[in-house]
């Protein structure tokens, strides 16, 4: 065994990780910081200068995923570079360190994304942000909290892992049909968070009412009567709607604040 | 005011530096930037009220890539203006929507100076074996981003809060309650921005599930999120695993 990764460099390599989104780009997306972040180990393992540009051109590429799953990817080109640093047969094809990279940020986005954007950050908002509208600060701390937690161990065991056989577990839980279920498990959660958001912030302030017979008619008591929330849950489901046909987030923002100040202008709301 | 605008540009460079230096975590949000603007300004209590108020009305808005709206800017410009100006809620949130989408015009421009500027020069300093190079490269894009919305953020607070209150009343009563009243149904967007992430229409019973608990048996947000934790088990171990054919 020739030269081999200590933890010091480990160590460099995983905190580097975190300035992944410090130089974004529309070509490279997190190449830059990428290739920033292998520096430690890639010094380490090619002494001389023309086998680390070789390795530095081999990570100066396109490279784009979840941020807490970069610790991931790094750990797996970590234990590639080792390997292809000493590989003695030339077996070893420093392409295929490339080609991981590659096969590994689609899906790995795919199931970051929704977990971390989707579902973490969605639970942190739904439990946090109400809590916080009313003025209490337990709301900030939570909604802290429940973003930083997973996500810090999500890198920290992530690293190790990809370090330490990462590219093989993957590829089990893929294969065996785990991951599919973790990703959809984790969509089934969102939809109950989703699902439970609406009533607690879309409301729908109703102001009609006008005298009938001998009673008062109030629109807002009788949609109440019907189902509670039932006007929240038809504009959620409208603005899906719009947004799956391809409508424009911000012409739907300001065609709600027209609505808004032309039902307050004719009395409805 | 000077001083003023200068602390809350600290809170939107802190928000950039965040996302690009320090890994993104999801807390460069209005719920966590605008307690920050508050205690920087003295009135604590007023910015966890604005951040959460926004963090609802954005729920939806994710920072990725080509985003419809930046709320770092947004949340401190609106939430700096309003405590200094002593606006309501309302009011702040009228400044942020606009504020928000006129702000992404600033990652154009810094997404241009990536692609011509720091994007070639890694690519010679990758051909050369420039180590330190790179180290500085990694984090130039956030740099002058960071940069550029501080300074915008900087002059929208100075200059705002002199414009602000004077635009904000000449604006008619009537259309004031109907901004209020719309930012009550603002939120449905970010619902509507969440469900295209995760709807799937075979989930749409959970999504029920989750509608119907707070609507009729008032459970909190904390307790809608445990029953969806319980739904997600049960799903994941009763759900047999569908192995890939090779």
């Amino acid at each position: 065994m020739g030269v081999s990764l200590t933890k010091k460099e480990l160590n460099s390599v995983y905190w580097r990780h975190y300035q992944a989104l410090g130089c974004y780009s529309y070509d490279k997306q997190q190449g830059i910081p990428y290739l920033r972040a292998m520096l430690p180990a890639l010094q380490k393992l090619y002494p001389e200068q023309d086998k680390l540009i070789e390795a530095m051109k081999r990570h100066n590429t396109m490279f784009n995923t979840t941020c807490a799953f970069v610790p991931f990817c790094l750990g797996i080109s970590c234990a590639m570079e080792e390997e292809y640093a000493n590989d003695e047969s030339g077996q070893f094809n420093p392409d295929s360190i490339g080609a991981v990279k590659i096969a590994l940020m689609g899906p790995l986005a795919g199931i970051g994304d929704s977990f971390f954007w989707g579902t973490f950050r969605l639970i942190a908002c739904g439990v946090g942000a109400p809590l916080a509208a009313e003025g209490n600060v337990l709301g900030v701390i939570l909604y802290l909290l429940l973003n930083l937690i997973p996500s810090t161990l999500t890198r920290w065991y992530g690293f190790k892992l990809g370090y330490n056989g990462g590219r093989q577990f993957l590829a089990r839980i893929q294969a065996d049909g785990t991951l599919a279920k973790l990703t959809d498990a984790a969509k089934v959660l969102a939809m109950v968070v989703i699902g439970g958001m609406i009533p607690q912030i879309v409301r729908f302030p109703l102001s009609l009412t006008w005298e009938m017979g001998g009673g008062t008619f109030v629109l807002a008591d009788v949609l109440n009567g019907i189902m509670p929330n039932l006007l929240p849950l038809l504009l959620s489901l409208f603005v899906y709607k719009l947004l799956m046909k391809g409508t424009k987030v911000n012409y739907i923002i300001f065609g709600l604040l027209g609505f808004g100040i032309v039902m307050t202008l004719i009395g409805i709301m | 005011m000077i001083l003023q605008a200068f602390l809350v540009c600290l809170v939107a460079v802190y928000g950039r530096l965040e996302q690009g230096w320090m890994g993104q975590q999801m807390i460069a949000r209005p719920i966590w930037l605008c307690p920050l603007v508050g205690l920087l300004l003295g009135d604590f209590q007023q910015g966890v009220i604005i951040g959460g108020s926004l963090e609802l009305i954005w729920a939806g808005v994710v920072q990725v890539g080509a985003t419809p709206t930046e709320v770092v800017t947004g949340s401190t410009v609106a939430c700096g203006l309003a405590i200094i100006n002593g606006l309501s809620v309302a009011e702040a949130i009228t400044i942020a929507i606009p504020v928000g989408l006129l702000a992404t015009l600033i990652g154009e421009v810094n997404n241009t100076i990536t692609i011509t500027v720091w994007s070639p020069m890694a690519n010679r300093a990758a051909e050369v074996g420039d180590t330190k190079k790179i180290w500085w490269l990694g984090l130039a894009g956030c740099a002058t981003q960071a940069l550029m919305y501080g300074t915008a953020v900087f002059l929208a607070v100075s200059a705002g809060s002199a414009a602000v209150n004077a635009v904000i009343e000449s604006i008619p009563q009537i259309v004031r309650d109907g901004l209020s009243n719309a930012s009550a149904i603002l939120p449905a967007v970010g619902i509507g921005i969440l469900m295209q992430y995760s709807f799937d229409i075979k989930f749409v019973g959970f999504f029920l599930l989750g509608f119907l608990l707070p609507t009729y048996l008032e459970f909190g947000s904390v307790a809608v999120a445990l029953a969806g934790v319980g739904a997600a088990l049960i799903y994941f171990f009763l759900k047999p695993n569908e192995v890939e054919d090779d």
